[in-house]
């Protein structure tokens, strides 16, 4: 399947199942963020219900509390990201002139993860839903406080969801680094793709913390350790954990929405955006700060003081950049014949409303004035004003922009334009009486206070019309596609690479490769003029390299069999102790997803598939690293975050513990001695099968994967020898939050060795076949640095668990 | 690099993981300690980055890749132990 050059047509079911062309995957993206809107905007609206008249019945407490908990998450996470990157994939390789992304297959892998976490989290819904809002704050999280399924599997769900965003984030650094058109600087690079470079290095440092901190919130749930039930951690320690990813994914759901505005906006003013070296750079500066401002949702914790005023600098200066983005914005519309088409007009109204609501946010930065506008709507309208007005609004408006070169129709204008009338209107009858209501408390079901209901009446009111205004885009949208006028490659006369090839673009983008010269344009050798998503006949690749495989069954495959795995092991422990024969049956949906994602995974690094790599793209500052091995670096990157927080929460709870165990005591020096010599050994025998590989030894490069296997058993076996004397003297998982970090820091260290294990099972198998020998030493020099990266994590555990 | 160079670093490594579990004994000061043994974890870390990893050999974009990791994760460490007055005094 994977061979086949052609795409199946649209109308083929297996297209779209087992596509991997980052353009199929785009529109899967769109569709489904699009649904991801409509159910969260249809619990959007029942919250508004509840709240229209004071001391309403309409919805239960819990009933209420679990509509704004999983609307929250589903727009922040399932909708606004999703949202975006349907463009990133579809706009993107097109801006940059690359054929696809780097890892065709990990696209769509992370597309496939991304809607299977979308359904568990709707199962989740439907069998107890989590409650706790959004922030899924400790200890609410805990077992003890949320003894239901549902926040289980919204925690499994999340974990598949940051699986998905890693693997997308490494994809798009790879692909916009490595992979764009000769001659195209970075600084040449479209403001969209800029936008999406600099979020994909936010979600690669981010969600490593959340995936850390939601791991630790599954084995609290479901092994019982004690990360945020015990004082020692608790709830500060979910905070800090949490919003150190959450305040950089509130500028990662704005930033590519920027990123399309600073595209539209010399689109339909026709002239170059005002001081876009700056918007760059601010959008830099923004995302570097905004990991060090999460402190600022924390102010009424009561931590200490210093780290407060700390936080408030930080916030305050995280503010400056988005004051110079605005204002060229503002600059570039000055004096400006502006072509008021709807993606204009959605553009401007995004600039304003994120004016607003980044000034009304400048106000939570203040310490004093935080203690009072906390937990209030003022904060509600403040982010719905950022993350909808800013986010949603400028990406809708990206949607008619970049509409017809998706379907090479035009959209309906005069519908577009009311679509934009009555979701600003909407939007701010929606939002801005909430800011008058400052002093009302969210989150809270209803309310008796007559002063408010006016107010809320209101808001009801604006809810409806911004929602089944957004009925009106489907309709335009789906009508459009059938009917519309034909688009041509650039209806809008824009400027960026995209509209340089037809709408829609063919499989392979551009027939041949473009090339951008020293003054800002674009060389095309030959642009094809054929149909609308035809092939041209006796196409060829570019360069003479082979054919790009556009089809595999893996992705799909893979993201169902985790699913079903998570499923399994989340499940098991919610089944009551007399229902016997329930827990075998998650046991075996648990242990046969496992299985089969093994034979999955083998099947994946066995299939032939083909993603050409040029050597004449631009790829500074990577130009002399393969495209493989920077995914790889990239990847660890990630992993440097995550066992940081790992070894983080295991320091904060050492932090709050009155008496730690003298060395010596609980974990023995023997066995952390002897292992870290095994691991070194292990890392020395990795090495050495580098070396042997690249000088063509097939025994010398076996015999070195084998020891390195066997050390790898050996140390895993002692480990086990470990756990079983800890076990056996009372030393449990949930015996204090000492046991807790141990077994899981050191639990989640010994998973990435059998990851490694299996690894190496696979790499010894292809070298006994004679493969990875001479030029192919690549995958066990890929091997390495995961490997060696598994010791230097090992390093460290070491003296933090048992010298120290 | 030769045989040589990485059969020097294993050495290395596993002579001062060697000095690690010896000063461990030793009558120091509690901030020696964990200076001593935290450094030397530190010069392990890096040796195995630079020459089996072969770090050093990469461009040096990608040393900046794993080092903002390192930077984000210290900032958050400190931030967050600051916060519990944990680090107070050091």
């Amino acid at each position: 399947m994977s061979e086949d050059h052609q795409i199946p047509p649209t109308s083929s079911i297996s297209r779209w199942l087992f596509t991997t062309n980052h353009k199929d995957v785009g529109i899967l993206y769109l569709v489904t963020s699009l649904y991801f809107l409509f159910l969260s905007g249809t619990l959007a609206l029942l919250l508004r219900t509840q709240l229209a008249v004071p001391n309403n019945t309409f919805l239960s407490s819990a009933a209420y509390n679990q509509a704004f908990t999983t609307h929250g998450l589903i727009m922040v996470l399932w909708f606004l990201s999703p949202f975006a990157f349907s463009f990133a994939n579809y706009i993107v390789p097109l801006q940059i002139g690359a054929r696809d992304l780097a890892f065709p297959r990990i696209n769509a892998l992370s597309y496939w993860l991304y809607l299977f976490s979308g359904i568990m989290l709707l199962v989740s819904f439907f069998v107890g839903p989590a409650d706790g809002g959004w922030t899924v704050y400790a200890p609410l999280n805990t077992a003890r406080y949320s003894p239901n399924i549902g926040l289980n599997l919204t925690a499994g769900a999340l974990v598949l969801f940051i699986v998905s965003i890693t693997i997308s984030s490494v994809n798009f650094i790879t692909t916009i680094l490595k992979m764009r058109a000769p001659g195209m600087k970075l600084m040449q690079m479209p403001m969209f793709t800029w936008s999406i470079l600099i979020t994909v290095f936010m979600m690669l440092y981010a969600f490593p913390s959340f995936l850390a901190g939601v791991s630790m919130l599954m084995v609290d749930r479901t092994l019982g350790t004690m990360y945020f039930s015990a004082p020692e951690g608790g709830s500060l320690l979910w905070d800090h954990v949490f919003w150190f990813f959450g305040h950089p994914e509130v500028y990662i759901v704005l930033f590519p929405a920027i990123g399309a505005v600073g595209d539209m906006i010399p689109s339909f003013t026709r002239r170059p955006l005002y001081g876009r070296k700056y918007i760059i750079l601010g959008l830099i500066i923004a995302a570097v700060v905004s990991f060090m401002v999460w402190g600022h949702h924390m102010f009424v914790t009561g931590y200490d003081p210093l780290v407060a005023k700390i936080f408030t600098l930080t916030t305050i200066a995280v503010s400056l950049p988005f004051d110079v983005i605005v204002v060229a914005f503002i600059e570039s519309l000055v004096r400006a014949k502006i072509k008021l088409k709807t993606p204009a007009l959605f553009a401007l109204g995004s600039i304003m409303l994120f004016i607003i609501g980044g000034v009304t946010g400048v106000f939570l930065g203040s310490v004093a004035i935080d203690h009072h506008l906390r937990g209030t709507y003022w904060v509600v309208a403040h982010f719905h004003y950022v993350m909808v007005g800013g986010g949603a609004v400028a990406l809708i408006g990206a949607l008619y922009y970049w509409f017809p070169k998706i379907t090479g129709r035009m959209y309906k204008e005069s519908l577009g334009k009311l679509h934009f009338a009555l979701s600003f209107i909407g939007f701010n009858l929606l939002y801005f009486p909430m800011f008058i209501n400052y002093d009302m408390p969210r989150r809270v079901v209803t309310y008796a206070e007559q002063a408010w209901a006016f107010n809320n009446f209101l808001a009801t009111i604006g809810a409806f019309v911004f929602g089944l205004a957004q009925l009106l885009l489907l309709y335009n949208l789906f009508t459009s596609m059938r009917s519309g006028a034909p688009a041509g490659s650039n209806p809008w006369n824009a400027f960026t690479l995209e509209w340089a090839t037809t709408s829609p673009p063919p499989d392979y983008n551009f027939e041949e490769t473009p090339r951008v010269n020293s003054d800002g344009t674009v060389s095309l050798p030959k642009l094809t003029s054929f149909a609308n998503g035809g092939t041209p006949s006796g196409y060829s690749a570019p360069h003479g390299l082979p054919h790009q495989s556009h089809l595999s069954p893996f992705p799909i495959i893979l993201s169902a069999l985790a699913f079903f795995a998570l499923f399994g092991i989340v499940s098991l422990t919610f089944i009551p102790s007399a229902s016997f024969s329930a827990g075998i049956v998650y046991l075996w949906i648990f242990f046969a997803a496992l299985i089969m994602g093994g034979f999955a995974i083998y099947g994946f690094a066995r299939e032939k598939f083909v993603a050409p790599e040029d050597e004449t793209l631009e790829g500074w500052p990577f130009k002399n690293i393969g495209r493989m091995k920077m995914g790889i670096w990239t990847f660890m990157a990630s992993e440097v975050i995550f066992f940081g927080v790992f070894i983080g929460a295991f320091l904060f709870i050492r932090a709050g513990t009155a008496e730690w165990p003298a060395i010596d005591t609980i974990f023995k020096i023997q066995h952390g001695a002897i292992n870290t010599f095994i691991l070194l050994t292990s890392s020395f025998t990795a090495v050495m099968a580098v070396v042997f590989s690249k000088k063509s030894s097939k025994g010398g490069v076996a015999a070195s994967l084998a020891l390195t296997l066997f050390l790898a058993l050996w140390f895993l076996y002692n480990k086990a020898t470990e756990w079983q004397e800890l076990f056996h003297e009372g030393f449990t998982l949930s015996a204090s939050p000492i046991s807790s970090t141990y077994y899981i820091t050191t639990g989640a260290h010994g998973a990435h060795v059998l990851g490694g294990i299996v690894a190496l099972a696979v790499i010894i198998g292809g070298v006994l076949k004679g493969r990875y020998l001479g030029h192919d030493h690549g995958t066990v020099e890929y091997f390495g640095i995961y490997w060696h990266f598994v010791d230097i994590v090992w390093i460290f555990l070491f003296p933090l668990f048992y010298l120290l | 690099m030769s045989i040589k160079v990485y059969s020097s670093i294993f050495a290395v490594l596993i002579g001062s993981t060697a000095f690690e579990l010896a000063i461990i004994g030793q009558p120091l000061a509690r901030n020696v300690l964990v200076t001593s043994v935290m450094g030397l974890a530190g010069i392990k870390a890096l040796l195995v980055a630079l020459f089996f990893q072969h770090l050093k050999d990469e461009p040096r974009s990608v040393s900046s890749l794993l080092l903002l990791g390192l930077v984000a994760a210290f900032i958050l460490l400190t931030l967050s132990l600051l916060s519990i007055g944990a680090l107070h005094g050091v």
